[in-house]
């Protein structure tokens, strides 16, 4: 019975042991702080947190906020809009928070948010895209799951009634944030995944490999073709309705906010593919929404420009993603705009 | 007297059968190498609690980077 009781013990003694490397692990992840040319594909609330805390400390960033577009979608990092307008203001700090699903809606928390942790930007970049005021489009009224973990601090009673927000309540959800907050591997974990796969884990990274090995990814790429159908609805031509469209609600609020904080903001209406879309939205329903966004979006320190007609089509890949060669010229507009501006 | 071991001794591990793994007899070589040598860590007063500690931290840190992500993700559309 003794002898058992020994081993018994000599056992529990790794825990102890375990526990030590645990958080001998976490130290070098305490001073990791991410400096991202743009956020990555996919991030965690902890993730934002960390950039945002750097933001706040150092020279007033410009910062960037948006959605896909400006973000470089099926582009690398270093040749997306802002990495490259980056380059032609080496002076500036330029921190791009746009990302993959982005909105107005996105946009306006993601500012409360960074003023609500002591960033004050020097000024704001963002792009207006007008299918987001779709009610079915994804990123309507629908927060980025990480924006909405972080941000809970900032939410009202009226956005928790208007805002998806992806958070899980179950016991399950909240013992996985607590764990989250005092547990810094298991908090990165979605940027260690995304570091480490490309993707947001290793069975992802494992499909898209076992893909490209059978030549799957090369036979659907060869097959794809940017039709006009495929953008079947995805522009809301009925006049966006004022008072029950969430996105031009947010939108206000986002234009009030940047008044309020006297924020200097460049704005611009997203570069579509008129080319492509023209049976859809090459009418005067479209041009009347763009004009009342563009309307609605101004004030004292506000300039919005359109620059719906701004990229030749033939430097879009889809309806308002571009080519290197658009953002390029994205990149020079948006220089242009800013030197006009005086930010 | 003691039975004759022919498994027993350092020169068995630097023989044919195993450095030419699986050519001979792979079960009798792991269950050598287990008792003769992973046991005897294990069972250690001090080097057991240490070496069980490490394994149980490369588990977890392996479940933790090999988990499937289970955050609700943003399903952008790609047209």
């Amino acid at each position: 019975m003794e002898r058992r009781a020994l081993i018994v013990a000599r056992w529990w003694l790794a825990l102890p042991v375990c526990a030590l490397l645990l958080v001998l692990f976490d130290v070098p992840l305490h001073f990791w702080r991410p400096q991202p040319t743009r956020l990555p594909e996919n991030f965690s609330a902890a993730y934002l947190e960390r950039v945002c805390d750097d933001l706040s400390r150092g020279p007033e960033p410009i910062i960037v906020l948006g959605d896909s577009v400006l973000w470089g979608y099926k582009l690398p990092a270093s040749d997306a809009p802002i990495a490259i307008l980056a380059r032609m203001l080496p002076g500036e700090r330029i921190a791009n928070l746009s990302y993959e699903g982005g909105s107005i809606v996105n946009d306006d928390v993601l500012l409360r948010y960074l003023l609500a942790r002591g960033v004050r930007p020097k000024a704001v970049i963002t792009n207006i895209n007008s299918k987001e005021f779709n009610i079915l489009d994804s990123a309507y009224n629908t927060l980025y799951p990480s924006l909405g973990y972080a941000a809970q601090g900032v939410l009202t009673s009226s956005d928790a009634l208007m805002l998806q927000r992806h958070v899980d309540d179950s016991v399950n959800g909240r013992l996985s944030r607590a764990v989250a907050s005092v547990w810094l591997l298991y908090g990165f974990r979605a940027d260690i995944k995304q570091m480490l796969f490309k993707g947001a884990d290793a069975a992802s990274a494992a499909d898209a490999w076992f893909e490209h090995l059978s030549g799957a990814e090369r036979r659907r790429a060869a097959e794809h073709r940017v039709t006009p159908d495929r953008f079947l609805g995805v522009y809301d031509l009925s006049p966006i309705a004022r008072s029950t469209n969430i996105e031009y609600k947010y939108l206000i609020d986002f234009r009030n906010e940047l008044i309020r904080r006297h924020i200097p903001t460049l704005a611009f209406l997203t570069p579509t593919n008129h080319q492509l879309l023209g049976e859809y939205i090459d009418n005067d329903a479209y041009t009347s929404n763009l004009r009342l966004i563009r309307e609605s979006f101004s004030g004292p320190d506000i300039r919005t420009v359109n620059f719906d007609r701004a990229i030749p089509y033939r430097d879009f890949i889809d309806n308002d993603h571009m080519s290197v060669r658009g953002s390029e010229r994205l990149a020079f507009l948006l220089g242009n705009a800013l030197e006009k501006r005086h930010l | 007297m003691e039975e004759h071991d022919p498994l027993r001794g350092r020169d068995w591990e630097e023989s044919a059968t195993v450095l030419t793994a699986g050519s001979e007899d792979p079960f009798a070589a792991a269950w050598y190498l287990t008792t003769n040598r992973v046991w005897p860590l294990v069972a250690h007063p001090v080097r057991g609690p240490i070496v069980l500690g490490v394994v149980l931290f490369m588990l977890i840190v392996a479940m933790v980077i090999f988990s499937p992500s289970t955050d609700s993700r943003f399903i952008y559309t790609d047209f």
